[in-house]
């Protein structure tokens, strides 16, 4: 049978499973569902270059459609892609060898919120802003605010271990779930235990929390929400060195204060980003800290906070520019203020300990501003999720004249992540904290895990023998 | 159509990587695939223009699928104007005879008719209304209106007599052309608002006031720029009329309404045109009790399923949206949900299902104001 033959075949099998209006191969779409946030693809795409498109875009509508379609791609040894919202920065949901994609889409049902244990249950296809209005409505957050929750999925969130801008005090999306339920490779249809938190074994349920697609298909989750805040304030800080604003950040942490956010900006982001974005022009380290709950706790927290903050030297700036930055938070992300083509970035993000943080940064910035200074790179960089052992920093390369060529730029770019994330590893760092890995840094997974590494391949390879899910991404061994 | 070359690249250049509408648009919400959200739409059009897709079925299927309701340029960071993006690439579409069949048959039909339903002038003479035959006030109906709402027509114009404002009608009023500019045939849009402009300023009037928001829209912001004159003439909306009038005491009402009543803002009025306040000065005046706001409401009221002349390509799409929109009045706990466009009125009463929509009545605004102030009102034709 010629290949056209046998992917009519194919399309047919998946019309049995879906029916005839919820599977697609028309080509307009198929470039649509090329990209997601990564800046490869759009390079291509920019450039007039094919990126890799799936061969079927298929809307399953149920848990038992996957099921049926995964056990047609195992048969067929297809690829299978699947999609939530497509805001991904790691190259995650682009079908590298073509495919299956599945767009979870049409599975957003609100199954329930359980207004007695403060849960919510939904299937995974669940627009994430969506969601938050529906149990807004009950007095409830999830408290989960991603700059992509316009356009995620719940699955997303879980599938990339997301992160929100209130995460210090309400966690990543990783610490919110209580159960998921997954269909297999095999196509088996799996729940984890009903709770996170337990004495039966090893977790189920974080073997597929970050798996990207690569493990099984998230079909339905399980989320923790809290109780909409009394109040939430803000207050901004200056201070005139980058190590005191992560002292004094350090201090509030292992203080066991709880503030939803702390926001610190290094010199350089803060004169080019912040006084862009929120039109601020001061020179230092900009700092936006963020406290909600009751009254009486938000007062009790905000003013333990300043006394940290003024003690080592930030200057208050007041609650006036914190509740800007909160109300524009999501600016520094979307056009025209976030950094966009023809310009050359990317977000070399790590997490460590506080001991080493301070150090990783100072290398980081050292490699990218030195070794790549022919081509003027600048480093920009905040720290943004804060942890009670250490913090995150959401660094960024920007080159403002990268290579016409596209080849040319694909090679320093990855030339450029190589050497910033193996800067990360080798002080203590890890490749990324809330993106992903995609297939942006899957080639450096084995690097970073070391002996380690063959677990998880293990696993991935006990799951999916084939090797039909999601492949070339996390930097499992394409089988 | 108004975008230009620098302008519609750039905004093909801004939305084919962000999400950041993507909340904001209902059509996408419905149809749940990423090729037909602003990000969607931004990458294909970029894919065409580097030469790796054409337009075709598809294409067209994906642009014809949309409300061009403003919301997204609500929610836009960068004020980037997706909808005139939007138009400009069903223009192209149309030029290639691409467009879907039953857009090319509309815009056929309404080519050929130049307007649809019934003589106003007629209409309302034979409804005991007084109107003159040169008057500084024309009443711009709107072929939705005369189509399908001859009781809002009626109801205004006794409105104007009873206040006392002498008036005229067009007795063979034209479309203003704002189908075609939605669908895409822009020779058609020019031809249409040179030929209304012209017919309205025979008419020696000096205000224009116009009864669809749409209608209004177009006169106002769209009519000069596809080449109509209308230069002198001032546009105005009926709604802040009769605000005016009320508050001048040239509308007496006599009995306010007690039901609670809750206020659908239309695209046209409430995002293009900022018209608010003056709907709810009228529902102040005429209500017993305070407007029941819907969630989402003023610039960010969501559409009536109207937008983008939708129910042509898609009328169970535009449907679905209209019954969204009547599930957020009634959660307002409304038992009327009243209208500034009678085109909302059309779509809304189009997509009501009795049974479950019962105990909701739609009313135009006009028609709530006829009540209030003891006009007849006639039955209406839904």
């Amino acid at each position: 049978m010629s290949s056209a033959l046998v992917f009519e075949v194919i399309k047919n099998e998946i019309m049995d499973i879906v029916g005839y209006d919820d599977v697609t191969v028309q080509e307009a779409e198929r470039i649509a569902y090329a990209l997601d946030s990564y800046l490869v693809p759009q390079i291509w795409l920019d450039k007039g270059l094919a990126p890799p498109k799936p061969d079927w875009i298929v809307f399953p509508e149920s848990a038992d459609e996957i099921s049926r379609l995964l056990k047609l791609a195992s048969r067929h040894r297809i690829p299978v892609i699947p999609y939530g919202g497509g805001t991904g920065s790691q190259g995650g949901t682009v079908p590298l060898y073509g495919g299956m994609l599945l767009d979870l889409k049409k599975m957003n049902r609100i199954i329930k919120i359980d207004e007695q244990s403060l849960t919510v249950t939904a299937e995974a296809g669940v627009n994430g802003q969506h969601l938050e209005w529906s149990v807004n409505k009950k007095g409830l957050t999830m408290a989960h605010y991603p700059a992509s929750g316009y356009g995620a999925t719940l699955g997303g969130y879980l599938a990339a271990r997301g992160s929100g801008t209130l995460s210090t005090k309400y966690g990543k999306a990783e610490d919110m779930v209580l159960n998921l339920e997954i269909v297999l490779p095999s196509g088996e249809r799996i729940r984890t235990l009903p709770v996170p938190h337990h004495a039966c074994g090893p977790g189920l349920l974080q073997v597929f929390v970050g798996s990207e697609g690569t493990l099984g298909i998230i079909t339905e989750v399980t989320i923790r929400l809290d109780p909409l805040p009394e109040e939430r304030r803000w207050r901004a800080y200056l201070f005139d060195d980058i190590r005191k604003g992560l002292e004094a950040g350090r201090t509030i942490m292992t203080k066991r204060l709880r503030p939803c956010t702390i926001r610190l900006y290094d010199e350089n982001s803060t004169q080019r980003i912040v006084k862009r974005v929120l039109d601020l022009n001061v020179a230092g380290s900009y700092m936006v800290i963020g406290s909600d709950g009751s009254k009486e706790s938000v007062d009790l927290e905000m003013r333990t906070i300043h006394e940290i903050c003024t003690h080592l030297g930030g200057e208050d700036l007041g609650p006036e520019l914190g509740e800007h930055w909160w109300k524009h938070r999501y600016n520094f992300y979307f056009p025209p203020l976030t950094l966009m083509l023809p310009q050359m970035f990317g977000t070399i993000e790590t997490t460590a300990t506080f001991d080493r943080i301070y150090d990783i940064y100072v290398a980081k910035k050292r490699v990218i501003e030195e070794e790549f200074k022919d081509w003027a790179a600048t480093y920009i960089a905040h720290f943004s999720h804060w942890f009670p052992w250490g913090v995150m920093v959401y660094d960024r390369f920007i080159i403002d004249r990268p290579p016409q060529d596209p080849h040319e730029a694909l090679q320093l770019h990855t030339e450029i992540w190589g050497k910033a994330a193996r800067t990360s590893l080798q002080h203590g760092g890890i490749l990324n904290d809330h993106h992903g890995i995609g297939f942006k840094l899957g080639w450096l997974m084995p690097e970073q895990y070391g002996p380690a590494w063959p677990v998880l391949q293990g696993i991935k390879d006990l799951l999916d023998p084939l090797g039909i899910m999601n492949p070339g991404k996390l930097g499992f061994a394409r089988r | 159509m108004f975008l230009s070359t620098e302008e519609r690249a750039e905004t093909i250049w801004a939305c084919r990587f962000c999400m950041m509408c993507h909340c904001a648009d209902r059509t996408a919400q419905l149809v749940r695939r990423e090729s037909y959200t602003p990000r969607g739409r931004g990458a294909i059009l970029c894919a065409i223009d580097q030469g790796l897709l054409e337009f075709d079925d598809t294409v067209a299927d994906i642009m014809y699928t949309t409300l061009n309701d403003g919301l997204l340029h609500e929610c836009c960071v960068g004020n980037y104007d997706h909808e005139e993006l939007v138009l400009d690439t069903r223009a192209k579409i149309f030029q290639r005879g691409l467009a879907p069949e039953e857009v090319v048959r509309f815009v056929e039909g309404l080519r050929g008719s130049h307007g649809r339903g019934p003589n106003p002038e007629e209409l309302l003479s034979q409804r005991g209304v007084e109107t003159e035959s040169k008057a500084d006030i024309l009443l711009f109906c709107g072929c939705t209106t005369r189509e399908s709402q001859a009781a809002t027509i009626v109801t205004m114009g006794k409105l104007f007599n009873q206040a006392g404002i002498k008036f005229q009608v067009l007795s063979k009023e034209p479309c203003c052309g704002w189908p075609l500019y939605q669908l895409g045939d822009l020779d058609g849009a020019r031809e249409f608002s040179r030929n209304v402009a012209k017919e309205i300023k025979a008419t020696g009037a000096s205000t224009v006031a116009v009864l669809d928001a749409d209608c209004y829209r177009m006169l106002l912001t769209r009519n000069a720029r596809l080449g109509g004159d209308l230069k002198g003439i001032k546009i105005v909306h009926i709604t802040s009329l009769l605000a005016d009038w009320i508050q001048a005491g040239r509308i007496e009402i006599t009995k306010r309404i007690s039901d609670p009543v809750t206020y659908h803002d239309p695209c046209a009025l409430a995002r293009y045109c900022e018209e608010v306040d003056s709907p709810r000065r009228i529902l102040a005046a005429i209500l017993e009790g305070e407007v029941k706001e819907m969630e989402r409401n003023r610039k960010l009221a969501n559409c009536c399923g109207a937008g983008g002349m939708l129910a042509v390509h898609r009328p169970d799409l535009s449907n679905e949206v209209a019954l969204l929109r009547l599930e957020e009045a009634r959660a307002t706990g409304a038992s009327i949900l009243a209208t500034g466009c009678p085109r909302c009125d059309t779509t809304f009463a189009r997509a009501m299902n009795p049974d479950r929509e019962k105990g909701l009545r739609i009313m135009n605004l006009v028609n709530l104001v006829g009540v209030a102030a003891g006009v007849q009102f006639p039955s209406p034709s839904a």
